[in-house]
């Protein structure tokens, strides 16, 4: 015994699409005979499921819709044209807008190395400063030993 | 939908425009229809169906005969309608605006009766609008392209236990919504 939850999916969906197999059909018809609510289930189905869609709603496809999609595909295969010789395919080649940035990278190698070379420079400049400096001090240490010792008096020799 | 021939489909994968067109003719009604309804939008459904196509003529050398080309091209549409419409909430908005213009528009003739087919076509439209994207494409596939369960499956890659499931969940959506209007009408 099929129950009402049975019977309601299938007139929802075997049943309206007539998709099912003669036994099942006979099963339904049985139970709609002695039962109400499902026979108000096929009026209600009928009626607002059914009927709307009966009469041919299919829509002509407009057209100039082919001739849009033609311009398309025609525009997306279109291959692309070489330049005439050899000249105009070196002049592209060397065009601005293919060089620039090149001339960018380039400028920027430029700029960033001779910072670089100029901090060195310096670098170099001052430890040779100091290098001077220190050889001045070094000098000037040993020619003060000197003097001390040529400058001792006869007196200072005494005592020390 | 007719059968294409194996010929015109290896010559439209080399690139070849003309036999692209004989598939374009053979497949636009069912991905424009689509679309359409996925979409509510006559310029979605425009928009989406050139870039179906054009998605099929880039992947068409990548086709294998394992599934049919038929198959193949409802699931490209199917899957970008629905990523489509995920994307473009606007769609919804779109019915509301069109039904108010035709309430009170008095016609006799050739011109009501035109009237009358936009008036259904813009009901099948509310009916779709409460579905989400999955189900909805379900209901399209099902009651305007006239699919089997088998089919959209197929089309889907899911099984045909899901494709009842969903239009079960979609019926009944419909079904309350159905109901929750004719209530808030009395």
């Amino acid at each position: 015994m099929q129950t009402c939850k049975n019977i309601k999916d299938w007139i929802l969906t075997d049943f309206l699409d007539a998709q099912t197999d003669p036994a099942t059909r006979k099963l339904i018809d049985s139970h709609l005979l002695t039962c109400g609510d499902c026979r108000s289930l096929v009026e209600d189905v009928t009626k607002n499921l059914a009927a709307p869609f009966k009469p041919a709603v299919r829509e002509d496809v407009p057209e100039h819709l082919w001739s849009l999609l033609k311009q398309r595909i025609e525009n997306e295969i279109r291959p692309v044209v070489p330049a005439d010789g050899f000249m105009n395919r070196l002049g592209g080649f060397f065009s601005f807008s293919r060089l620039a940035p090149a001339l960018g990278v380039l400028a920027a190698i430029i700029l960033f190395s001779s910072l670089f070379l100029s901090h060195k420079q310096r670098e170099r400049a001052q430890e040779r400063e100091q290098g001077e400096y220190l050889a001045f001090l070094w000098k000037s240490a040993n020619s003060q030993d000197s003097e001390t010792i040529v400058s001792e008096t006869p007196l200072e020799k005494y005592f020390l | 939908m007719q059968d294409i021939p194996d010929d015109i489909i290896i010559q439209a994968a080399q690139g070849d425009l003309p036999s692209f067109e004989v598939i374009y003719k053979a497949m636009a009604g069912f991905v424009y229809n689509v679309s359409l309804r996925m979409t509510h939008n006559t310029e979605d459904a425009q928009e989406v169906t050139q870039e179906v196509f054009l998605i099929l003529y880039r992947k068409l050398k990548n086709f294998r005969a394992e599934s049919s080309l038929k198959t193949w091209v409802y699931r490209i549409a199917v899957n970008y309608a629905i990523n489509f419409t995920r994307k473009n909430a606007r769609a919804r908005n779109k019915m509301s605006e069109y039904h108010h213009s035709l309430t009170g528009v008095i016609v006799e003739g050739e011109a009501q009766k035109q009237i009358e087919k936009e008036h259904q076509k813009q009901c099948v439209d509310e009916i779709l609008s409460v579905l989400n994207p999955h189900q909805r494409a379900c209901m399209v596939l099902r009651n305007i392209e006239g699919l089997s369960y088998e089919q959209i499956a197929e089309t889907l890659k899911i099984t045909i236990n899901t494709v009842r499931s969903r239009l079960k969940r979609a019926r009944e959506k419909i079904l309350a919504q159905k109901k929750q209007t004719d209530y808030a009408n009395l």
